[in-house]
């Protein structure tokens, strides 16, 4: 079975069929998605300038991972699975969509920066000054951030352009 | 509400030259509603921690005076935003939301959320040292961040269902 054969599947599925199905099901699911990306990427791009070293300057770090993060993957849990849920409506087209894959590559790509910094960069964040620059490597990682969240905003919004 | 003067006004704008000029452009309403959404993603970032941090829930280790002054600009500054990249939207698809039911609440909401964030800042402003010594938050605010929550999350709502509401 291909990936493409897969799609169709999923797709004809009782849960894809029932969700292309409804006239309000994916409006529903879709408003839950946008709901909790704006809160997944507001909340990201505070811990970005913080990082940048724009915003926020007097907070740390480490209170930040330990009080906005957890509540941001929350957040970003209902994204991916009422995402999941849209994607199974129309398998098929999205996967066909230039744009839903970059957005699926840049998603991998900010999920691997953050890795990175929490494993290897931020491995010492307790060390760091509250207040005044951060090393380089985080502010690297924060701008990284801030450009890869804002451009998944911006090809989501155009894969609803050009399905 | 008035849907035929709204259709009269619809029609009007689609006819000025600067909608005529920006229906032509490529991209134009993507590219906008994408700044759209960027913009009120400040907002329900910004407005759900402060709201949260009343009701108790989350930034507990930061003081609500920290929060509160921190959080004060970010929210205008973005609802200003909210506001240019959405009448740039209505010049290039008025009917769309004019004449829409759906958008006529969500303004209505809108600025019920707005009053309500400035009777909050103000509250912050005045009283959020105290309460930050006395480790409580009044019943009288604490409410209306319960509210705010549930406006702006209907808010957004109202936003995505403009695309699919016929009236």
């Amino acid at each position: 079975m291909s990936f493409v054969d897969f799609l169709q599947k999923l797709q004809a599925s009782p849960l894809g069929w029932t969700i292309s199905g409804s006239a309000v099901l994916f409006p529903w699911i879709e408003s839950v998605h946008v709901l909790a990306i704006t809160f997944v990427v507001g909340s990201i791009a505070m811990v970005d300038l913080r990082l940048l070293g724009w915003a926020g300057r007097g907070d740390s770090i480490v209170r930040m991972s330990r009080e906005i993060v957890p509540w941001t993957v929350g957040a970003f849990c209902i994204a991916a699975v009422t995402g999941g849920l849209l994607f199974s409506s129309s398998a098929v087209r999205y996967w066909a969509n230039g744009y839903f894959r970059a957005k699926l590559v840049l998603l991998v790509l900010a999920g691997l920066n953050m890795l990175v910094f929490h494993f290897i960069t931020g491995r010492r964040m307790a060390d760091w000054p509250t207040s005044g620059p951060l090393p380089v490597a985080a502010r690297v990682a924060g701008g990284v951030s801030l450009v890869f969240w804002v451009v998944i905003v911006v090809f989501g919004r155009w894969v609803g352009f050009t399905l | 509400m008035f849907v035929e003067q709204m259709q009269r006004v619809s029609a009007w704008i689609i006819a000025t030259p600067a909608s005529q000029a920006v229906q032509a452009l490529d991209g134009y309403v993507p590219a906008t509603q994408s700044v759209h959404i960027l913009a009120i993603a400040v907002v329900v970032a910004t407005t759900t921690m402060m709201n949260l941090r009343l009701l108790g829930l989350m930034n507990r280790s930061l003081p609500i005076a920290v929060l509160g002054e921190r959080l004060r600009r970010p929210v205008w500054i973005a609802l200003a935003v909210l506001l240019i990249s959405g009448l740039a939207l209505l010049l290039a698809e008025p009917e769309r939301s004019l004449a829409s039911q759906v958008f006529q609440l969500k303004m209505l909401l809108l600025a019920t959320a707005c009053v309500l964030v400035v009777r909050q800042q103000k509250a912050i402003r005045t009283q959020a040292p105290e309460w930050d010594s006395l480790g409580a938050v009044p019943l009288a605010v604490r409410v209306p961040a319960a509210f705010l929550l549930g406006i702006w999350s209907c808010i957004v709502f109202a936003g995505r269902w403009i695309a699919y509401a016929q009236y």
